[in-house]
């Protein structure tokens, strides 16, 4: 993705893949989100005010696995600490104009719209950046409500296989760190069986399951995945 | 089914996550941050995710009494996100696959 200038417009177009993408990941968490008993108001406001993907599913399970509201929102933060990072690379992106820009860009960087944001060559305008933001949020927001209202009306199976449609995105998004090579694979593998052990024998529950893996797994990780050269986020 | 006050988890962990995204926009010196924490956060969605697909992705099928279908849906997301970096793409294929199995009686 390069040349051209970066308006909005063209923001819009390079972030329509991801609208596509969250849309239908998103009609799966509404459905979810309802037949866990979530209201609608419920359910749209954690798409509307925290617009992650991952964690709100997450904390749909942990919703549903009887954990407790400070172990959710806990394992909420550490499943996002990462756009730390992507937010940084970002930030680093933008050719801010107006200080205001900082507080508003912040609100909506995900994976994704991070993946598309740096894949350009130089620097990006905020209004191109405002685009790969918004798009993506009206499109999970929009899946989010249809889920909800309408997700029912879908077959079962249907609607048991869409939620393998996040699923699906985790591998997606994934794929690139396993081809870089065993110790990335080793660090994912390691994390997906401690989650894997932990949550089906430990009695623990999925919050503790999962943070525990995760750390466990970005441990090995800092062990076995030689050091970058420059201490840049990938 | 549960006395969880979900809206007070929305917002404190909006809050959190704001404050998460706002940081880095807002700091200027990200490079004093020490490299270990920096490599730490490199690395930690790469566990994340290892994390985030297993169990979740068998054990979210339990109900319908074959939880190995995720492998189908799994496999396919794998192998169309290795010729495409659209993402719908990986997503409807799983989808599709996964409910191909479930069709089978």
């Amino acid at each position: 993705m390069s040349g051209g200038t970066l308006t909005f417009r063209r923001g819009l177009k390079d972030a329509l893949p991801i609208i596509f993408g969250y849309f239908s990941a998103s009609i799966a968490f509404g459905l979810l989100a309802r037949s866990s008993s979530l209201t609608l108001w419920e359910t749209q406001s954690f798409s509307l005010f925290t617009f992650t993907g991952a964690a709100q599913f997450m904390a749909l399970n942990l919703i549903n696995a009887g954990a407790s509201g400070p172990q959710i929102v806990l394992s909420y933060g550490l499943l996002n600490l990462r756009y730390l990072l992507m937010s940084a690379a970002v930030a680093k992106k933008v050719d801010i104009t107006h200080f205001l820009q900082r507080p508003l860009l912040a609100f909506g960087v995900t994976d994704e719209n991070f993946a598309v944001t740096t894949s350009n060559e130089g620097q990006v305008t905020p209004a191109y950046q405002g685009a790969v933001e918004l798009g993506p949020w009206i499109g999970w927001n929009l899946g989010t409500l249809s889920g909800w209202l309408f997700g029912s009306i879908l077959p079962a199976t249907l609607s048991a296989a869409m939620v393998s449609s996040l699923y699906a995105l985790f591998m997606a998004l994934l794929l690139p760190d396993l081809k870089k090579g065993l110790p990335w694979i080793i660090t994912a593998a390691s994390a997906a069986g401690v989650n894997t052990v932990l949550e089906l024998w430990s009695g623990l529950g999925s919050g503790w399951s999962f943070i525990i893996a995760m750390m466990v797994g970005t441990i090995i990780g800092m062990f076995v995945i030689p050091a970058a050269p420059e201490g840049e986020a990938a | 089914m549960s006395d969880l006050n979900i809206m007070a988890i929305v917002i404190s962990a909006a809050v959190m996550n704001y404050i998460i995204r706002v940081t880095p926009f807002l700091m200027t010196n990200w490079e004093k941050v020490p490299l270990a924490v920096r490599r730490f956060l490199t690395i930690m969605p790469t566990a994340a995710l290892g994390a985030l697909i297993f169990p979740g992705s068998f054990t979210s099928l339990a109900e319908t009494g074959r939880p190995w279908a995720a492998l189908g849906g799994l496999g396919a997301a794998a192998l169309t996100a290795h010729y495409s970096k659209n993402l719908i793409i990986p997503v409807a294929a799983a989808v599709l696959t996964t409910w191909a199995i479930l069709q089978f009686p």
